[in-house]
């Protein structure tokens, strides 16, 4: 068994990061930052005043007419700069991560490479950023389209990849000419603030990257601001939807919503069984099961009762050998879920499916820990078979490691209820060597990100997040081209020369 | 037992670093001398394993590639022993680098099949390590068959 050393020694006084400047918020209210595994107070953050988040907009909106004119290979530069030093931080940002979230560090060291994969493909803006011209349009006349920035932009980042999920957003709008206010989930702002030290070692202009810490209160002002052109939010459907995108809309701004999901992962009698169900153990209790492409529903397609039991047997198997511990512990597969609290909904849904009469296979309640630590956040796998599309644990988000199994006896009747029983459109995934069943899926199923022998849909930094139904509010993705397209107007210009 | 990528990672990087460090006392050795720079070169080379290795590992890990699991590595099987004493002959210690390459070989075959399937860009990075071990465990079987003749 390997340890790995904290980075962490000291419990981190979070500042605000304006204006090129790290300052201390005067707000008097401050939240610990707990390790879900340790349970010990390993930071402090501040819920930042309005204020203090108007004077970041204005900060921004000060350092935008100068930025805009910086020439894109210029802005470029800067990324490779930042890419450098996160190269450089790597191990100590992807451990600090798992102290404050409390996934595995094989999980925060991928979401550590997937933030700077977005940083990589912004050092691309020179050429991504261009727009296209024709010539004679009728006879001398010219036309082309240019792309401009567009002014100050706001990401509100969740708790659940709490360094990644930024760098679906600020690099591409950074590099297009923009300035950033974001604002780190308050339950984990320490990655965040490891990234705020290197956005200020690169030496970006003052102003152009902001980092405001807060909670819904910086969000609500954040809404308020004129200044602010567009929002870039990823969290609960109720939040992106009802505050963000209506927000956003009642002011015409731009917003990208990614929201909640509930995926369901399709089992055919085809697949290979033995990667089939390993892939299936990391979509459901990868990440504790904190993510919004984790598996929400195992869907066994079959009308073989024995094929069945073998799939479910096979999951659990897998699933008791899963090892609960700390992050930073090399042996441990599973980390705790993030919070008390996140802890007890999570129960709440294992106790609503008893109560719906699913049949619970494996109980992740009391689970075995491998370590001192103290159990307060940790569950195990949770298993329930005889799950029905209409029960509330198989329709709605459980956001934790449980894995409802429905079965069914076509892919037909899987996809129906893929596309009417939840009214998420995030992923789904099917396993399958069949190639009619595979273009079926992507046919028919109304997701935004679908798999096929995959089980975390998760889009490279080049493509966009896709993400549909209650899923996604907004026209443009984060990440890849959309992301560009959002953080860019498009003018057109025709011309003559007489 | 190994049971997830950063635990062989981890565990990979200190047997390398071990094996490494052997061939450098090698070629430092009196007993070694008609041998001092093919040793230098495997130390070189196993310092290019591990980062080969390492460079698979954090240039490709990412959440999708379902990094966390690996099939359990029976690591206690493939320990090597490095240990050099002063009543080895030179015979004797050529025979224990073939041992270690041999060990350190099967190991990186085992990685190899271990995280095959799941961890695409590691498992090609164990696989060509374990051939270029290979390769090594051959080149010294040749110097120990001219020892003495």
């Amino acid at each position: 068994m390997v340890l790995l050393e904290e980075p962490i020694k000291e419990p981190v006084m979070v500042k605000n990061y304006i204006n090129g400047e790290f300052v201390e918020s005067e707000s008097e209210e401050q939240l610990d930052v707990i390790n879900p595994a340790t349970q010990k107070v390993i930071g402090k953050v501040p819920i930042s005043l309005p204020d203090e988040l108007n004077a970041a907009v204005d900060a921004a909106l000060d350092a935008f007419e100068e930025w805009r004119k910086t020439p894109p290979l210029a802005r470029a530069r800067y990324m490779f700069r930042l890419k450098a030093l996160l190269e450089e931080h790597f191990e100590e940002s992807a451990r600090i991560g798992v102290m404050e979230h409390g996934k595995t560090i094989d999980e925060f060291r991928g979401e550590v490479r997937r933030g700077i994969e977005n940083v990589e493909v912004a050092t691309g803006i020179p050429s991504l950023m261009m727009g296209y011209n024709l010539q004679d349009i009728a006879v001398g006349i010219d036309e082309m389209v240019v792309r401009e920035p567009i002014g100050v932009f706001a990401i509100i980042a969740p708790f659940n990849f709490p360094y990644m999920i930024p760098f679906w957003f600020w690099p591409y709008a950074v590099a297009t000419g923009n300035c950033v206010i974001i604002k780190p989930s308050s339950e984990v702002p320490l990655s965040q603030y490891k990234v705020a030290q290197l956005v200020d070692e690169v030496g970006f202009p003052p102003g152009v990257i902001n980092f405001v810490n807060g909670d819904r209160r910086v969000v609500k002002a954040m809404l308020e601001n004129p200044n602010i052109s567009g929002y870039c939010f990823v969290g609960s459907t109720k939040v992106g939807k009802e505050v963000i995108y209506v927000g956003a809309a009642k002011q015409g701004k731009k917003a990208i919503c990614q929201c909640s999901a509930k995926n369901y992962l399709v089992v055919m009698e085809d697949c290979d069984l033995e990667r089939t169900t390993s892939s299936i153990m990391t979509s459901f209790f990868g990440n504790a099961g904190q993510r919004c492409l984790a598996g929400g529903n195992l869907a066994i397609v079959t009308k073989d009762d024995a094929f069945y039991r073998k799939v479910v047997n096979a999951v659990v198997e897998k699933a008791k050998r899963i090892v609960v511990g700390y992050g930073l512990d090399t042996e441990v597969t599973m980390g705790p879920v993030r919070s008390v609290d996140k802890k007890e909904r999570i129960v709440g849904y294992i106790e609503k499916g008893i109560e719906e009469g699913a049949k619970l296979i494996l109980d992740g309640r009391k689970p075995k820990i491998k370590g001192d630590y103290p159990e307060t956040c940790f569950l195990g796998p949770t298993i329930f078979e005889d799950v029905t599309p209409d029960m509330v644990i198989a329709k709605e988000e459980i956001f934790g490691p449980v894995m409802p199994i429905i079965r069914f006896e076509s892919l037909d009747e899987a996809i129906e209820a893929i596309n009417t029983k939840t009214p998420y459109g995030n992923a789904a995934t099917i396993y399958t060597s069949n190639g009619k069943y595979a273009r079926q899926f992507v046919y028919e199923v109304k997701c935004g990100n679908i798999g096929i022998n995959i089980g975390i849909v998760a889009p490279m930094a080049f493509f966009p997040f896709g993400g549909m139904r209650d899923s996604f509010f907004g026209d443009r993705h984060g990440q890849g081209r959309d992301a560009i397209e959002f953080f860019t107007e498009r003018k057109v210009v025709i011309s003559r020369w007489w | 037992m190994l049971n997830t990528a950063s635990g062989l990672i981890e565990y990979y990087t200190k047997y390398e670093d071990r094996i490494k460090s052997f061939y450098e006392t090698l070629a430092e050795d009196e007993r070694c001398a008609a041998n001092r720079e093919l040793f230098k070169s495997m130390a070189e080379g196993n310092e290019k394993h591990k980062k080969e290795v390492l460079r698979a590992y954090y240039e490709v890990i990412t959440d999708a590639i379902e990094a966390c699991y690996i099939r359990p590595l029976d690591e206690t099987k493939y320990e090597v022993d490095t240990e050099i004493t002063p009543d080895m002959t030179y015979e004797d210690l050529i025979k224990k680098a073939v041992e270690v390459e041999e060990k350190s070989r099967d190991f990186c075959a085992e990685a190899y099949r271990c995280t095959s399937g799941l961890l695409a860009d590691v498992s090609v990075a164990f696989r060509r390590v374990s051939k270029s071990k290979a390769k090594r465990v051959d080149e010294l079987k040749e110097i120990l068959s001219k020892v003495g003749k």
